[in-house]
């Protein structure tokens, strides 16, 4: 009996973390006549269009990676920036407050963000730059929001532990508590703090619903921040849910792979970080 | 320089001592002697009014210095009086990094000139110098339990404070080295406060004794 | 006051009260138009509430076959969540070795990076194939939504019970075993009472995820308009996937107003889900303390 359940257990277990395996090979067989069927060429270039067979994905790929930078980098400055408050702060409801909120951000629902900032701040924007509705610009500060508790979680656990550890060693010999988060702690923390960024990239890169609502979904080439753009994922789904050309589909495989190939190599690079 | 007036300090129920007494003369070493967990850290954390980051305790009467009363004192006003009162605790709190590092991090804070001799005079004081001289650069953390101990000592000294608050400064030296540090401590010329569990070891150092 | 970092923590204040504004503003902008657009004909439309409530009568227009939906969608991923994610956390933290669990600790975190539109993607191919080979009902449907729901929730799953069982204390890890109890009932009798809400906080967690997503759902059943689904095998209506959806076919203000309601809904669950999970935090965190 006892054996049993846990051979029950094994089985349970390996059945489900090699579903990652199993989806990854799954989704590289189906785009890999890709490879010998067509020139790549075809894949990479910056135009998609069904009717004339081109089936270029670099436009999405610029697009993923313009949208998921610039919302890291805000992303960064503003948990950056709560986290330090929380840490340099001694009014004890400010801290409560912002600590609660970072959690509260965690659980609402990325629709909402997106359905909130549809008809707050798109509206905003355009009245001031009335060519620009849906754009890059948009889709980075509400991801933004999305990624802030993610990052703001991991910053605040190091500043913790490194407190939790030192503090009371740096104020021994006479420093202040801005001397010990300016000079020592942020010294410290900014390996670690490379590790969050990174898992809020992948967040990033993965997120669909901001970008799909967002960002405006045109398939030519964004010039300006001000543009409406189409990431991989909301590619995907678009696709997904219109036609069911073979050739699309296949452009579509490609873009999952590439989406899943890179979210892997970035857990792998925090990996590497974490064991130095 | 340092009095001690009707002192009591409890953590929740527990009372630690009360009504404590002390005077400290000014460039002389006083030592405080009593059985583990009778309160002789946490006198030492009233003394530099670290004890306000712990949590639930509640502190009673006047510790003057230099004639101001320190829990009175802003937080500020207290960092800036930390640097001359410097707590060199019994576990060997160093920073990770380099031996180098560690001291002179502190220093370039505090704005001290010179720092390059005077981390040198510092370790030589300690005799630490001769021992790692040749890796200065490399992590704190791999030198053994008694170095690092001098090491927090040299730190302290570096920083040239008017008081030193020492917490069993020789627990986990050889003899030899304790009785060298211990010269080098009646030399030199600044107030002292040491902890130690035994009378006998701080008879060589002075006459200024108390029991807790 | 030191003049030294002033600078930094004026401009630090200034990115917090920034980002602060930002997200009160979004959530206080669906709590107003929420509340002011919310009624009882918006969920239930012209059906009687009771027969609505009872399953009698049908309702077409109003949000709530998306609440059932999305309540249903909870339910069945939590049970598929529980059996996989609670398994697979137990083998690892009481019966695997070393080695086996750095490989499988890395399958889940690889598993939690998985975009979740790859993850529809995955099971809406699965449906494709193995409709066209065998199981003639395995569509696009409330049950092959929910199994998907359950896989994007599992990593999260899998590592707060890894996490719970690593942090009970050793004297109580081995109490049963001392005891003369096998493993398998030192686990039932023992180590999952102890950490019993602590698993159940990390399940809500979970269940808030599985809650909000969109992506996977509108790959794998999610319509927007087929009432309350009889069966598992049915299409079936969920909040999220509702609201995305008149966002961006909305025609009039009546249409609009239902997708506030429905936002307002959505965002009760999550920050009910939250609150739940938070106060059985403070609960065990006092057990701690």
């Amino acid at each position: 009996m006892n054996k049993l359940f846990s051979k029950l257990l094994l089985f349970f277990t390996g059945f489900s973390s090699s579903l990652v395996i199993f989806i990854f090979l799954l989704l590289s067989y189906l785009c890999i006549d890709l490879f010998n069927l067509n020139d790549i060429s075809n894949f990479l270039s910056f135009d998609w269009d069904v009717e004339k067979e081109k089936f270029g994905i670099a436009t999405m790929l610029f697009s993923t990676m313009a949208i998921s930078f610039n919302a890291l980098f805000l992303a960064f400055v503003f948990s950056f920036s709560i986290c330090s408050i929380i840490f340099l702060s001694k009014n004890r409801y400010l801290i409560f407050f912002l600590e609660k909120t970072i959690l509260l951000m965690s659980a609402i629902p990325t629709v909402i963000y997106a359905f909130a900032a549809l008809m707050t701040i798109v509206p905003f924007i355009s009245t001031y730059k009335p060519s620009s509705t849906l754009s890059i610009l948009v889709a980075s500060i509400v991801l933004s929001l999305l990624l802030i508790p993610t990052m703001s979680l991991i910053f605040l656990n190091i500043f913790k532990t490194l407190s939790l550890k030192y503090q009371s060693t740096c104020l021994n010999l006479g420093l202040s508590r801005d001397d010990f988060f300016f000079k020592f702690v942020l010294k410290n923390s900014y390996k670690n703090m490379t590790g969050g960024v990174i898992l809020a990239l992948s967040r990033a890169i993965g997120d669909t619903m901001i970008a799909l609502m967002l960002a405006g979904n045109a398939l030519s080439f964004p010039t300006s921040i001000f543009d409406s753009s189409r990431t991989l994922t909301s590619h995907i789904a678009l696709i997904f849910a219109n036609d069911f050309d073979s050739m699309a589909f296949k452009a579509i495989f490609f873009c999952a792979v590439l989406l899943l190939g890179s979210n892997f190599i970035l857990i792998f690079i925090i990996k590497s970080i974490r064991i130095k | 320089m340092l009095n001690i007036k009707n002192l009591s300090l409890s953590y929740g129920d527990k009372h630690i001592f009360e009504e404590l007494n002390i005077e400290i003369k000014e460039n002389e070493i006083t030592a405080i002697v009593g059985a583990s967990g009778i309160g002789k850290s946490s006198l030492f954390l009233c003394i530099n009014q670290m004890i306000r980051y712990e949590k639930s305790y509640k502190l009673k009467g006047e510790i003057l210095y230099k004639g101001i009363d320190l829990m009175k004192e802003s937080e500020d006003n207290l960092t800036k009086i930390r640097k001359n009162i410097i707590y060199v605790s019994q576990q060997p709190d160093i920073l990770p990094m380099s031996i180098y590092e560690n001291l002179a991090f502190i220093a370039r804070i505090h704005k001290i000139k010179n720092i390059d001799e005077k981390i040198n005079a510092a370790l030589e004081k300690v005799y630490l110098y001769d021992e790692i001289k040749d890796r200065l650069h490399t992590d704190a953390t791999s030198l053994s339990g008694g170095q690092q101990q001098r090491l927090i000592l040299a730190r302290a000294l570096l920083l040239e404070p008017e008081v030193l608050l020492l917490d069993e400064p020789t627990a986990s030296l050889n003899e030899e080295l304790s009785h060298k540090i211990g010269l080098m401590l009646k030399e030199h010329k600044s107030t002292i406060i040491i902890i130690s569990h035994f009378k006998s070891q701080v008879k060589k150092l002075t006459n200024n004794v108390y029991s807790l | 006051m030191k003049k030294e970092y002033l600078f930094y923590k004026i401009v630090f204040s200034i990115f917090s009260f920034f980002a602060m504004a930002l997200v009160y503003l979004l959530i206080s902008f669906i709590l107003y138009k929420g509340l002011s657009s919310i009624s009882v004909e918006l969920i239930f439309s012209d059906a009687n509430i009771v027969d609505a409530m009872m399953f009698k009568e049908r309702v077409f227009d109003g949000i709530f076959p998306a609440i059932i939906g999305t309540l249903m969608l909870i339910f069945l991923s939590l049970i598929f969540g529980i059996v996989f994610g609670v398994a697979s956390g137990i083998y690892l933290s009481i019966y695997a070795n070393t080695k086996v669990k750095e490989f499988l600790t890395t399958c889940f975190e690889l598993l939690a990076t998985v975009p979740s539109i790859i993850i529809g993607v995955f099971f809406l191919l699965l449906s494709i194939y193995l409709h066209k080979i065998f199981m003639s009902n395995f569509l696009p449907s409330l049950l092959l939504s929910s199994l998907a729901l359950s896989l994007l929730i599992l990593p999260y799953l899998v590592k707060n019970t890894q996490l719970c069982l690593d942090n009970i204390p050793k004297e109580i890890k081995h109490l049963g075993l001392t005891l003369g109890l096998n493993k398998m009932q030192n686990l039932f009798y023992i180590l999952l009472p102890y950490a019993s809400k602590e698993l159940t906080s990390g399940i809500f967690l979970a269940l808030g995820r599985a809650c909000e997503d969109t992506a996977v759902i509108m790959l794998t059943g999610a319509v927007a308009s087929a009432g309350i689904a009889s069966s598992v095998f049915d299409k079936y209506e969920a909040l999220p996937f509702y609201i995305y959806y008149i966002s961006s076919e909305y025609s009039d203000q009546a249409e609009l107003n239902s997708a506030f309601g429905a936002a307002l809904v959505l965002l009760c669950i999550a920050i009910l889900l939250f609150l739940f999970t938070s106060l059985l935090q403070k609960k065990f965190r006092k057990k701690y303390a």
